[in-house]
């Protein structure tokens, strides 16, 4: 019979000599690398938590359809985060756990509360509760920071442009009002393209900001301007871009706004000859229509119904292919965790077991997860009834 | 029969490793892990167009088909080796020092004539100890194909090496058979992977952990070690087990120096009387047991063990292919100077640090990155203690300049490479602690110094009736083989609780 526990049998024939070995033998390791055992979880908290309840302590209405939610975390410091992040709102609208991320708009070097700027989508099924019931001293969970746009001194340059459209505009007044408080001499040049004058968030503090900074250059491109009106109008599309960017050169470039702003920018940062490297874009979240995106099925219609069944559970439930995976969950009460439900942050990651769901490229699923199945549920869209594994 | 309930809390290596044997041995198997990917440190993260491999460089104990490794065994003995590929690595090391640089090819004869060839007066040294090292690592093999009590008795006698290694330091051999520091200083350039100099790592340690890359050739693993953790996964349900991600192990419930159970994050309670932790042992009795259950005893080896380095590391994706800034091999370790104790020393702060590696993972699999580009890393030694006390609102500028000046440094060598940086992430101590839960963000738990080599460390048997350790803080210690060889230790003993030694005997894998 072979006998094969390899480490036992050299231990036990061993131990008479090491017992001597042990003697011998002192410690020469300075103190230092010890450590409290109890310790670990309070050191990592200091910088990375995962969900800490908040208060709202003031709602700011910035335009019709907007609103600024200041939160100040229920009896805890603010945790430290990076102008263009986003955190992540958990809260119950009419029943349903659920939960949607936002752009930081204030900067870290705001002490004890942080800022989100929240737009009423039309039929939004949170932000529209956001904007039009939340009031002040009402509770959330929030996560920590989330996302990773923001500046990176060691590869971007110090020459700026940000690209902002609609509500688009929340990660670079982080980052503006940052520029500002630290009195960095960064070069930012900031096109903020909006339906109307009306939509227009922070326009007086935007205006200010780029009349009293040299460095700091903001210009408004309207969709829908009012008659008379002298700014620049259009699209952010080449032809709108390029005077007001001048040379690309040495610049590196910031997108966020709408879906439909992205493929626009793309197009024109190709046009203007800006390399793929120079630019970030931020996590988009679902679109508004999937059946737009590029290789959705054709024939399979947004409300078309499927089964999709929780794999070691009894709960089978019915969805709409049109809608995100997680969103249909949290509709019947199933929950699974998540951060950016953009695709990018692999929290929701499900195993998909029997049917087929439709991702949009970009989506952050490792090459090895795709090969096993592996889905993120965020930004899975059900073609085919499914079984999954949470 | 009944199959016995057996939990595993933790998916890091030792944890499914555990997981995969007991459940293809009858076990109904739960295993619960915090993330929500399994592998703990073996796994990949995604950023834009790269992916990124998180921790391993070098899969030792692999080896091609006619010469497999212990590692390539213990993975085919739980069906994992055929549902991953892996992938050659051409060289063992590359050192670059202030005057000379030299590659390491795997292979006892070229191996010495690489180091013969820097310090061609030298050679018998050299020679004495390939050679020493080459009988320790065959009289391991002929240990663990032992056949009877007489050969284990007997084996002080064959396993004379080995026997005689216990209780030296790698310094203490080393100095004995070389004058050259700086061959010295080449000959355990990796001492990195240990965590420990020459001065103060276990001979034993150095002598089989660089025998295995010699003898077997160092590995890569095709889509990242997280291809290698997904197959565990694949294995352990494929044989009934369940895998429980995000839900990790909140308590283990015990009942008279006896565990009955845990207590998930999701508030649920599972009963079971087999429970492997590789969640360590630190956290396990002082969180999930509570410190009045754990026997005094054992705290107190707890506390005696000391904690191993951690890491600091920068991903890069690259818009060229490494090659077009000089980088060629796969694994580059840099040293300012030749005195390894003043390069450990330097892991106690958040200085620059005169001892780094490069790692080039295209070298082994073209398409590891998009057509065009390439993913390099950067990765130092570090102690978590400098990190910890950087206060929150200087953290990331302090990581910032470390990555900085860590980039600055690999230029020198590699000119070129901070202008194709397309992608970067940098991670300290605390993103370790953060996503494995270990004490320091240790990546080989407890030192591999005298007291924590293989024989010394903490067994794989828990305090408690029913309890088990698997991974890097216990027998035989940290690293991607050695993890794996815990879970596979974890697993004999319960299978000697349950059967009997005989019983293991069967269902352990043949590593010789
Ligand atoms: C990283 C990140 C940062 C974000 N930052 C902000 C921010 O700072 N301020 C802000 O107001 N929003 C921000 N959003 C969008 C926000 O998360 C929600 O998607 C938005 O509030 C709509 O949620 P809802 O529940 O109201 O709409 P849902 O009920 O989820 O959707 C309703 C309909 O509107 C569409 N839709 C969803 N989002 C948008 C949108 N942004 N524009 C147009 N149509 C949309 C949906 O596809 C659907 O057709 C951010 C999203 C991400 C991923
Ligand atoms: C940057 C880096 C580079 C490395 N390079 C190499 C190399 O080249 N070669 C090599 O051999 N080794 C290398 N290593 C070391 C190797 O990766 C580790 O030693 C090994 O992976 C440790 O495995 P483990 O079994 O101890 O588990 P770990 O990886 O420590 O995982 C433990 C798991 O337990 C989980 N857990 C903890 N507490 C709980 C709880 N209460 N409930 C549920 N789950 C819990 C954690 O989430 C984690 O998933 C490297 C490590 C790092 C970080
Ligand atoms: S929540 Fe981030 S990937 Fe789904």
């Amino acid at each position: 019979m072979a006998l094969r526990d390899l480490g036992d049998s050299i231990f036990d024939m061993t131990q008479i000599g090491l017992l001597v070995g042990k003697k011998i033998y002192s410690r020469s390791i300075a103190d230092e690398r010890d450590i409290d055992p109890a310790a670990v979880p309070e050191l990592v908290a200091g910088l990375h938590q995962e969900r800490v309840p908040a208060v709202v302590a003031e709602i700011i209405q910035e335009t019709p359809t907007t609103k600024t939610f200041r939160l100040v975390p229920a009896g805890m410091p603010l945790f430290p985060f990076r102008p263009g992040q986003f955190l992540t709102l958990f809260l119950t609208v009419d029943g349903v756990r659920t939960s949607r991320a936002y752009s930081i708009s204030s900067p870290p070097t705001r002490i004890g509360s942080v800022d989100v700027t929240v737009r009423g989508v039309p039929d939004g099924f949170v932000s529209a509760y956001l904007v039009d019931e939340v009031v002040e001293g009402d509770e959330f969970e929030i996560s920590g920071p989330g996302g990773f746009f923001y500046a990176e001194p060691l590869i971007d340059t110090n020459d700026l442009v940000f690209l902002a459209g609609g509500s688009g505009v929340t990660p670079f007044m982080s980052m503006i009002r940052t520029a500002v408080d630290l009195r960095s001499n960064v070069r930012i040049n900031m096109i903020y393209g909006s339906r109307t004058v009306d939509d227009v968030i922070f326009l007086d503090e935007l205006t200010r900001i780029g009349l009293e900074y040299e460095n700091i250059n903001v210009a408004l491109v309207l969709s829908e301007p009012p008659d008379g009106y002298e700014g620049v109008c259009g699209l952010l599309d080449a032809h709108t871009l390029d005077p007001l960017i001048g040379s690309i050169e040495g610049k590196t470039f910031f997108v966020c706004g709408p879906q439909a702003m992205y493929g626009l920018c793309d197009e024109s940062l190709a046009t203007l000859g800006v390399p793929a490297r120079s630019i970030k874009k931020e996590a988009a979240g679902p679109p508004p229509d999937i059946t737009m995106v590029e290789g959705w099925p054709r024939e399979i219609a947004p409300d078309e119904v499927f089964t999709v069944k929780i794999a070691d559970g009894r709960q089978r439930i019915q969805v709409a292919a049109g809608e995100p995976l997680l969103n249909s969950l949290e509709r019947n009460g199933i929950a699974l965790d998540n951060l950016c439900r953009s695709g990018e942050c692999g929290v929701c990651r499900a195993g998909l077991l029997t049917g087929r769901v439709f991702m949009p490229a970009g989506v952050a699923v490792c090459k090895t997860d795709l090969a096993h199945g592996y889905i993120h549920p965020c930004m899975s869209y059900p073609i085919s009834d499914v079984t999954i594994r949470l | 029969m009944k199959a016995r309930r057996a939990i595993v809390i933790g998916a890091g290596l030792g944890g499914m490793t555990a997981a995969a044997y007991l459940s293809r041995n009858g076990f109904r198997v739960d295993m619960f892990e915090r993330n929500p990917h399994p592998g703990g440190y073996a796994c990949s993260f995604v950023r834009g167009q790269f992916e990124f491999e998180a921790s391993l460089h070098e899969l030792s104990g692999v080896g091609p088909e006619d010469n497999r490794g212990g590692c390539y065994k213990m993975l085919a003995g739980c069906g994992v080796a055929d549902k991953v590929e892996f992938l050659p690595i051409d060289q063992f090391y590359t050192s670059i020092y202030p005057d000379f640089t030299v590659t390491i090819p795997h292979g006892w004869e070229a191996a010495e004539e690489a180091y013969a060839s820097v310090f061609p007066e030298e050679r018998a040294g050299i020679h004495r100890v390939l050679t020493l090292m080459r009988k320790m690592y065959e009289e391991v093999s002929l240990l663990s194909k032992a056949k009877g009590p007489l050969d284990l008795v007997s084996f002080p006698v064959k396993g004379t090496h080995i026997m005689r290694s216990v209780g030296l330091t790698a310094a203490q051999v080393i100095d004995r058979e070389f004058k050259d520091p700086k061959l010295k200083a080449l000959f355990c350039d990796v001492w990195g992977y240990y965590g420990l100099p020459p001065s103060r790592v276990a001979w034993q340690i150095l002598a089989l952990g660089n025998s295995s890359y010699l003898e077997h050739g160092p590995y890569h693993v095709k889509g990242t070690s997280q291809a290698l953790s997904n197959a565990f996964v694949e294995v352990i349900e494929e044989n009934g087990g369940r895998v429980h991600l995000r839900n990790g192990a909140r308590r283990i419930l015990t009942d008279g120096g006896k565990v009955t159970g845990i207590v998930a994050d999701d508030g649920g309670t599972y009963p079971a009387d087999y429970i492997v932790s590789n969640a360590n042992p630190i956290t396990a009795c002082y969180q999930l047991i509570g410190r009045d259950n754990v026997p005094a005893s054992y705290l107190k080896a707890l506390a005696e063990g000391h904690i191993a380095i951690s890491t600091f590391n920068v991903y890069m994706g690259l818009d060229c292919p490494a090659e077009e800034v000089g980088i060629l091999n796969h694994e580059y370790f840099i040293n300012e100077s030749y005195d390894m104790d003043e390069h450990y020393q330097a892991m106690f702060s958040t200085h620059r640090q005169p001892y780094w590696v490069v790692t080039n993972y295209n070298s082994s699999d073209p398409e590891f990155s998009p057509p065009g580009t390439s993913v390099v890393v950067i990765t130092c030694i570090a102690d978590h203690g400098a990190w910890t006390r950087v206060p929150p609102d200087r953290y990331v500028d302090e990581k910032t300049r470390l990555a900085h000046e860590m980039i600055e440094a690999s230029d020198v060598h590699f000119p070129g490479l901070a202008d194709h940086i397309a992608v970067l992430e940098v991670s300290t101590p605390v993103t370790n602690m953060r996503y494995s839960g270990n004490p320091g963000g240790s990546i080989l738990g407890f030192d591999f110094d005298l007291l924590g080599s293989p024989l010394m460390r903490l067994p794989n048997r828990g305090p408690l009736e029913g309890l088990y350790f698997a991974g890097a803080w216990v027998r035989p210690g940290g690293g991607f083989e050695t993890s794996i060889q815990s879970g596979v230790f974890a697993f004999g003993e319960v299978m000697k609780d349950v059967k009997g030694i005989k019983g293991i005997a069967r269902a352990m894998p043949a590593l010789g």
